[in-house]
C-alpha cells in the first residue's frame, strides 16, 4: 500500500471517529475480558513467534521484529 | 540486569501477578520433511504500584528436528538440536487516559544473539471514544555461526532492524470497537540462513549434470509493510464476543500475503471462558525464491527459505481460560488456568517440482534418496499455564 494510501485511509478513519461517542456509562460490554483481544501477552508472544517462523509476514497491530531460532 | 532488576520490582510491587507456561510446538513427519519440535517454559511476573507497572519474562525454547543443509532435499537433512533463551524487562506508566511503555529482550542460541529496545505510547481521547498509539523498535542481532565446510567461512553478521507503528482504535458503539494500525520495519544486514544452500542449475538439456549448490543468497535491506485491522461486538444474550481481524503484508523482497482470523469468545459462568479461533493466510513467494532453480538464480540472489515461498496455512483452535476468586481471607486474589491448544495445515506451492527426479551425479538411478518432495504438512500448537495474583 503506498504511504499516501495510507494516509488517506488514515485521514478518512480518524474523520469517522469523531461522529461515534458512547458515554462513560455504557461501555461494560467494551471492558468485558472476553472483549479484549490482547488480555493474554504469553499466549500473543507464543503466536508471533510460530507465525513468524512459518510465514514471511509480520507487523499490522503493533511494533514488529522477526523471530530468532527459526534455524 | 534490567530484567533481574524488572522481576525484583515487580515483586515489591503492591499488586503482583505470577505466571507460568509451559509451551510446545510440533511439524510432525509428512511429505517426507523431518519431524521438528520446540517446547520449553515461560515465566513472567507483573507488579503495579499506582501509575507504575513493572514486568520481567523469561523464555526457553528446546528445539530438536533435522535441518536440511540443501534446500529440499531431505537426504541431506542432519539432526538438529539447539536451546534458545530470552528474557524480557518493561516499565510502564499510566497518567490518567496515557500510556507510557518501555521494554527490552534479549535472546542467545548456539548462533544467534539479538537485543531490541522499544517505547510505545497510546492515549485515548474524544471522551476515551478513540485511541492513538504510536511505537518504536531498534532491534541488534548477530549470526555467529560456525561451518563444517571452511571454504565459505564462518559468520559474524550484524542485522540492525528499526520498526515504527501506528494505532488507530475506535469505540463504533457501546458493544463495538475496532482498531486500525500500520508497521513499517527496516532491516539491513544478513538474514539468511548461514547453513543452507540451493541447487542452482545451469540452462540447458544437460542442467541435471552440472548441478552447483551455493550457500543462499539473500538482499541485505528489507523493507517491510504491514496493515492490520480488528474489530470485536460483545453480546449480552450469550454472554459472548466475535472478533474479525486481517493483516495484508507487503515487502521489497516481492513477498506479499493476506490472513484472516476470527474468533469467538463464550463466558462459561462469571469468571472462565472459551474461545474458538480460526485462522487462515495466502502468501505469494518472494520474487527471487524458486523451488528450483532450473535456470540459475534470479538475479543475484538465490534463496531455500520456506517461509519466502507460495504459502497458504489454516488453522482452528480452542483456550479455556479458567479464572478462580480465592474469597476473603486467601492468600491469593486469583487463580488463573489457561489450556490452549492449536491445529495448523500448511501447503507450500511446488508446483514446477519434479517428483520423480532424484539428486544424484546420476539422476536416472532411482535407489540414490534425495527427491524433492512436495511441502505440506501439519503441525500443533500448545500451551497450559498457572498464573496467580496475589
Amino acid at each position: 500500500m503506498a504511504p499516501s494510501r495510507l494516509c488517506l485511509v488514515v485521514a478518512l478513519a480518524s474523520a469517522l471517529a469523531g461522529c461515534v461517542s458512547v458515554r462513560a456509562g455504557e461501555k461494560a460490554a467494551l471492558a468485558d475480558p472476553v472483549m479484549q483481544p490482547d488480555r493474554d501477552p504469553a499466549e500473543r508472544a507464543l503466536d508471533e513467534r510460530v507465525h513468524a517462523c512459518r510465514e514471511g509476514a509480520l507487523g499490522g497491530l503493533g511494533p514488529a521484529k522477526g523471530a530468532s531460532g527459526c534455524r | 540486569v534490567p530484567v533481574i532488576a524488572s522481576l525484583l520490582l515487580a515483586l515489591a510491587a503492591g499488586d503482583v501477578t505470577a505466571s507460568l507456561r509451559g509451551n510446545a510446538y510440533g511439524e510432525p513427519s509428512a511429505s517426507g520433511r523431518s519431524p521438528t519440535y520446540v517446547v520449553g517454559p515461560s515465566v513472567e511476573a507483573k507488579g503495579t504500584s499506582g501509575d507504575v507497572g513493572v514486568s520481567a519474562r523469561y523464555d526457553l525454547d528446546v528445539v530438536s528436528g533435522a535441518s536440511e543443509r540443501i534446500a529440499h532435499v531431505v537426504s541431506s537433512a542432519s539432526p538438529y538440536r539447539d536451546t534458545r533463551h530470552s528474557a524480557a524487562a518493561g516499565l510502564s506508566y499510566r497518567p490518567g487516559a496515557t500510556r507510557l511503555d518501555l521494554s527490552y529482550a534479549f535472546s542467545t542460541e548456539s548462533d544467534f544473539r539479538s537485543h531490541a529496545v522499544s517505547a510505545s505510547m497510546q492515549t485515548e481521547v474524544l471522551s476515551r471514544n478513540t485511541t492513538l498509539g504510536a511505537g518504536y523498535l531498534h532491534g541488534w542481532d548477530r549470526t555467529t555461526a560456525r561451518l563444517e565446510n571452511g571454504a565459505t567461512g564462518d559468520h559474524d553478521d550484524p542485522l540492525d532492524t528499526d520498526s515504527i507503528s501506528v494505532l488507530l482504535g475506535q469505540v463504533l458503539g457501546p458493544a463495538t470497537k475496532g482498531e486500525l494500525g500500520y508497521t513499517l520495519t527496516v532491516a539491513r544486514g544478513y538474514q539468511a540462513n548461514p547453513y543452507r544452500r540451493v541447487i542452482l542449475y545451469d540452462a540447458g538439456e544437460a542442467a541435471a549434470f552440472n548441478e552447483r549448490v551455493e550457500p543462499e543468497s539473500h538482499p541485505l535491506l528489507r523493507v517491510r509493510h504491514g496493515v492490520g485491522l480488528r474489530g470485536s461486538r460483545f453480546f449480552a444474550g450469550p454472554g459472548a464476543s466475535i472478533g474479525i481481524g486481517a493483516r495484508l503484508y507487503r515487502d521489497s523482497w516481492g513477498l506479499s500475503s493476506a490472513a484472516l482470523e476470527t474468533e469467538w469468545n463464550q463466558h462459561l459462568g462469571q469468571r472462565s471462558s472459551l474461545r474458538l479461533r480460526l485462522r487462515g493466510s495466502a502468501q505469494q513467494a518472494a520474487l527471487f525464491y524458486r523451488d528450483r532453480y532450473t535456470r540459475g538464480p534470479i538475479g543475484r540472489y538465490f534463496s531455500g527459505d520456506p517461509e519466502l515461498a507460495d504459502l497458504w496455512t489454516a488453522s482452528a483452535g480452542l483456550k479455556l481460560d479458567a479464572r478462580l476468586g480465592a474469597g476473603e481471607g486467601g492468600f491469593w486474589d486469583r487463580v488463573a488456568v489457561v489450556v490452549k491448544v492449536d491445529g495448523i495445515l500448511f501447503f507450500r506451492d511446488l508446483g514446477n517440482t519434479d517428483t520423480s527426479f532424484t539428486l544424484s551425479e546420476d539422476p536416472r538411478d532411482p535407489s540414490r534418496p534425495g527427491r524433492y518432495t512436495p511441502d505440506d504438512g501439519r503441525a500443533f500448537v500448545a500451551q497450559l499455564g498457572l498464573e496467580v495474583s496475589l
